[in-house]
């Protein structure tokens, strides 16, 4: 079983793959880092993709696996966007978009511990400015909603199973975020 | 929790993202395509409230921004077609408008800020709309325009316009995120026909970085204006300068409004007034008197212009456009003047005479005439009756034969001097049938065809003993057979030839008679009896003649006024002893129809060509590139220089003056008959200079021998450091004429443009009152000054508001009531 649901996930990976490369040959490509993640040690990476002149689609990831003690800051998550350009010159100036978000935290910063799953969208924005020829630094903001399900506890009171879940209304995402053209 | 949970809903959003991008990629290459194919044409005709058709409107597709292209405007009668999506929307903008009453563009007033001057239009799949655009005037210009033509400078030399602008832009409306765009446009005053130059662009940094990455560093694949050529304003160029701009005092609240209006804001107290026009930089400031100072880019240009017609003269408009990615932010054009460019020598009044080669130096390249003996062969098709010698009279094909004989002959013996010697008839008869019953008919009918023949030579014409050979034959069955192969019947030859090899003797009589025997009985014999053999019933002549001498002048003269076929010598004799001009022309045409690769006949038909006003660059171009050129049986000779010299007038005539330039340069020597031509076609080049910037005295001179108002117009052409004294000098040569009282209205139309051009208050005043003079004794000359608008302005001196067709004491009266000092 195992077996077959690693073969399962490695074949969806492949056709996935397959798919966004050959999206990625036809269209502009742009890489990404959000500098303001990498303050509190989240790795991040993201891909943009032009699909015409004012829309993009954008793809971030992050993940954090620090641990200080009891203190855990560990989680990850995914974040597709989808972005409109009024000005018809993607990575500048001004852009809108949606945004969705789906991950998981194992947090315990104030004792509580926390492991939940999250999943929501919202809207963001934000302005780029340009730096160079392929350089560019995006500054943007989320707020949306979430929804998260998962446990919290204090100490060695596990609960054995969710106790928590319900919708927040919540940043998504702040960015201060170095972007480069690759193609 | 199960750990499927995340894992789960992370691959389904993964894969419905992936399947976005890729629908969303595919879909957009479908539209795009889909697109393309939907393109409809639309045609706007565009007209103002009061109903006036539109002229020069700007149209720009708003579905498809940020393309701005000045080139889409409407034409003389307000029309213009383009090719858009049927669902797009259009922006008619207001620039120029057609003015019937002066037949001349006049440009409308308008501050020009964007989607305000637009009208919208949606084209919702329409072919044909008619559009009424909202029309803005302004009383007063903005004394802070957003950009400003300072300085234009149009040089013609040749066929080239040069230009050199020199250009104002407010320091504030350069940012890094918009292009300037100045579209110089050339209008011909004559035609109306608007020449776009190439524009000038100054591209903020982030807009160039963004415009490259548009394109993928290559600007070519998208963006029009690198397609249709620019000429980059870099910002190194550009100098940051002050202009101080007066306007009247309105008062304290009036002031205030109006420079809110104008984004300008307070920034000391009132008493002292001044405002800022940005936040940034101080980019002008004002008081409460009377001045405005405005912060302003000034910049340099120099670009070149080809144009047709170079000595009509030119209005020089710039296009001002402005734009950020997606709208404009300003759109205007330099509408307070329009400059004319015109060509220096425009006023050159020349007779350039044409150059013939209808002369004893070139008697060597006429053709021989035919003398001696000669041997002219012709054909018959005559239709006999079958099996017998004698023709079918009632055939009217034989009819047809007969008269074409007839003229084939008396066509050869009609030559003078011409007497036939001999004459040999040949002929065949088919192979069917008996081989010597057949050789004895084919005999029989060649002797009745020598008897015609014979029967079209007179006895004048002929020896006495003419010497007759016969020459019968029967056609083979292989002839036959060939000849049913070019129609593809290559069954049937099969059938033929086999029968042919198996009974080939090496005997002609016997095996003609045993083949035919055989083929007789082929299925397609029927086939080959009606329509092939009768093609070898064809008689064959040549006629051998002897010519003592050619036609004499005489002759000629009589063999072209009966209509005879002349050959080439005849016309050349035609042509050279002809005196009557238009008879000239008449049999140089004729002859050069008839002999086109006669040198002689080719130039001087192009110089009678000129002569009559309709020059034919095409006809000696083959010349252009040629050093020599054979003549067949004669030798190889260099081009003569009267080819030339017809080359380059007709190439000034047409006012290509590059080519004509060229050529002259190249080839013609300047001596005797070619000087003038020479010079002209430099002079008008704009050689006027020597490589070490001194005036070329040799053009000056030749172009002055031939008129004194042309030397007064080549001098004015000089500018320069020997301007003044070349001014000075025409000014006197002016003077001497009007002395002489000749030709008073140009002399003084000349004067008036010697001091127009010169310096000071009382020079200007003199002009005036000498273009009056030139117009009263010719007023038809108004026409003349319009085109120069500068002399124009003359008339509307303020300081000398005197209307033209007063009379003459009045306004000189009026004049020295002003002080001219005259």
């Amino acid at each position: 079983m195992k077996l077959v649901s690693r073969l399962k996930f490695i074949v969806i990976l492949a056709v996935l793959s397959c798919g966004g490369m050959q999206v990625m040959n036809a269209q502009r490509l742009v890489a990404k880092t959000n500098l303001l993640y990498w303050c509190t040690g989240t790795i991040n990476a993201g891909l943009e993709v032009r699909v015409s002149r004012h829309y993009t689609l954008n793809l971030e990831g992050e993940i954090n696996p620090l641990t200080l003690g009891e203190k855990s800051l560990k989680h990850y998550a995914i974040q597709p966007e989808v972005r409109y350009w009024p000005m018809g010159r993607p990575q500048a100036k001004w852009f809108y978009g949606a945004i969705g978000t789906i991950g998981r935290k194992e947090t315990n910063l104030t004792g509580t511990y926390s492991y939940t799953d999250t999943f929501g969208g919202g809207v963001s924005g934000g302005y780029v400015f340009v730096l160079g020829q392929r350089l560019s630094l995006e500054t943007s903001l989320a707020l949306g909603a979430v929804y998260e399900r998962g446990m919290e506890w204090k100490g060695n009171n596990h609960p054995g199973g969710p106790n928590v879940s319900g919708l927040k209304f919540c940043p998504l995402k702040a960015g201060v975020t170095l972007t480069y053209i690759l193609k | 929790m199960k750990k499927g949970f995340t894992y789960t809903h992370f691959l389904h959003t993964l894969l419905c993202l992936c399947l976005l991008i890729g629908g969303a990629v595919v879909e957009g290459k479908a539209q795009k395509k889909k697109d393309k194919a939907n393109l409809i044409s639309v045609t706007l005709r565009v007209k103002t409230p009061d109903g006036i058709k539109y002229s020069g409107a700007k149209i720009w597709d708003a579905t498809t921004r940020p393309v701005i292209d000045t080139r889409y405007r409407t034409d003389k009668n307000g029309e213009v077609t383009l090719k858009v999506l049927p669902q797009s929307t259009l922006m008619v903008g207001e620039y120029m408008i057609w003015d019937e009453k002066i037949n001349e563009f006049v440009p409308i007033d308008d501050l020009g800020m964007g989607d305000d001057y637009y009208t919208e239009v949606k084209v919702n799949g329409r072919t044909t709309i008619d559009v009424v655009v909202k029309q803005v005037m302004t009383e007063n210009a903005d004394v802070t325009a957003e950009t400003e033509l300072v300085d234009v400078h149009g040089e013609m030399r040749g066929n080239t316009m040069v230009l050199s602008t020199k250009m104002l832009v407010r320091a504030d409306l350069v940012r890094k995120d918009n292009r300037f765009i100045w579209q110089p446009v050339i209008i011909n005053q004559q035609t109306k026909e608007v020449q776009y130059g190439r524009a000038f662009v100054l591209d903020g940094k982030e807009y160039n970085i963004t415009q490259m990455r548009n394109f993928d560093n290559q600007p070519t694949n998208g963006d029009f204006l690198h397609e249709q050529g620019l000429v980059r304003v870099s910002h190194d160029s550009l100098k940051l300068c002050k202009v101080k701009r007066f306007r009247r005092p309105v008062g304290k609240t009036a002031e205030i409004e109006y420079a809110k209006s104008h984004g300008y804001f307070k920034i000391q107290n009132a008493d002292t007034i001044y405002y800022k026009v940005t936040k940034g930089d101080t980019v002008a400031f004002a008081n409460r008197t009377d001045s405005i100072e405005t912060y302003y880019y000034e910049f340099t240009t120099k670009d070149k212009i080809y144009v047709d017609q170079p000595l009509t003269p030119f209005a020089y408009v710039i296009e001002t456009l402005s734009e950020d990615y997606e709208k404009i932010l300003i759109s205007d054009s330099v509408d307070v003047h329009i400059y004319g460019v015109l060509h220096p020598l425009r006023l050159l009044d020349v007779k350039m005479q044409y150059a013939e080669l209808d002369s004893a130096l070139y008697k060597q390249w006429w053709p021989k005439p035919k003398v001696g003996a000669m041997a002219t062969e012709g054909s018959v098709d005559f239709k006999f009756l079958v099996g017998k010698s004698t023709l079918d009279s009632k055939d009217p094909h034989n009819a047809n034969e007969l008269a074409k004989a007839e003229k084939t002959v008396r066509g050869i013996i009609n030559a003078r001097g011409t007497t036939v010697t001999g004459l040999r008839v040949s002929g065949k008869s088919s192979p069917e049938g008996d081989y010597d019953k057949n050789l004895g008919l084919a005999q029989g009918r060649l002797n009745t065809a020598l008897r015609i023949l014979k029967g079209f030579i007179p006895s004048d014409k002929r020896l006495d003993y003419l010497e007759e050979d016969l020459a019968p034959a029967v056609a083979t069955w292989q002839e036959v057979a060939d000849s049913m192969r070019k129609d593809s019947l290559f069954d049937e030859v099969a059938q033929i030839e086999k029968i042919i090899a198996a009974h080939s003797t090496g005997n002609t009589r016997n095996d003609i008679n045993n083949q035919g025997r055989q083929i007789s009985r082929l299925s397609c014999y029927g086939m080959i009896k009606d329509k092939y053999l009768p093609k070898f019933r064809r008689v064959d002549f040549v006629l051998n003649t002897f010519v003592r001498r050619s036609a004499n002048i005489h002759e000629i003269r009589d063999m072209y006024a009966n209509g005879e076929e002349m050959d080439e010598y005849s016309f050349h004799q035609l042509y050279a002893n002809e005196t009557d001009t238009m008879l000239r022309y008449k049999y140089c045409k004729e002859a050069f129809e008839k002999y086109p690769e006669s040198i002689i006949f080719r130039t001087d038909h192009a110089g009678h060509l000129i002569a009559q006003n309709r020059p034919d660059t095409a006809l000696l171009s083959q010349y252009t590139y040629l050093k020599r050129f054979k003549i067949e049986g004669v030798g190889s000779f260099k081009v003569p220089e009267e080819t030339r010299i017809n080359q380059v007038i007709s190439y000034v005539k047409m006012q290509n003056f590059d080519r004509a330039g060229k050529i002259a340069e190249t080839y013609l020597s300047g001596g005797g008959r070619s000087e003038f031509a020479k010079r002209l076609a430099q002079a008008y080049c704009g050689s006027l200079y020597k490589e070490d910037g001194s005036v070329n005295d040799t053009i000056i001179n030749a172009i002055s021998k031939s008129s004194v108002m042309n030397e007064i117009v080549i001098r004015m052409a000089i500018g320069g450091n020997a301007e003044a004294d070349q001014r000075r000098r025409a000014e006197e040569l002016c003077d001497t004429l009007l002395k002489e009282n000749k030709m008073n209205a140009m002399a003084n139309f000349l004067k008036a443009i010697c001091l127009k051009r010169a310096d000071g208050k009382e020079s200007r005043n003199r002009a005036t009152i000498h273009l009056y003079r030139a117009l009263e004794a010719d007023p038809q000359l108004i026409e003349l000054a319009k085109t120069d608008k500068d002399l124009y302005d003359r008339l509307y001196d303020e300081e000398m508001p005197v209307p033209i067709l007063r009379p003459r004491e009045d306004w000189e009266d009026q004049i020295k009531g002003n002080k001219t000092g005259l």
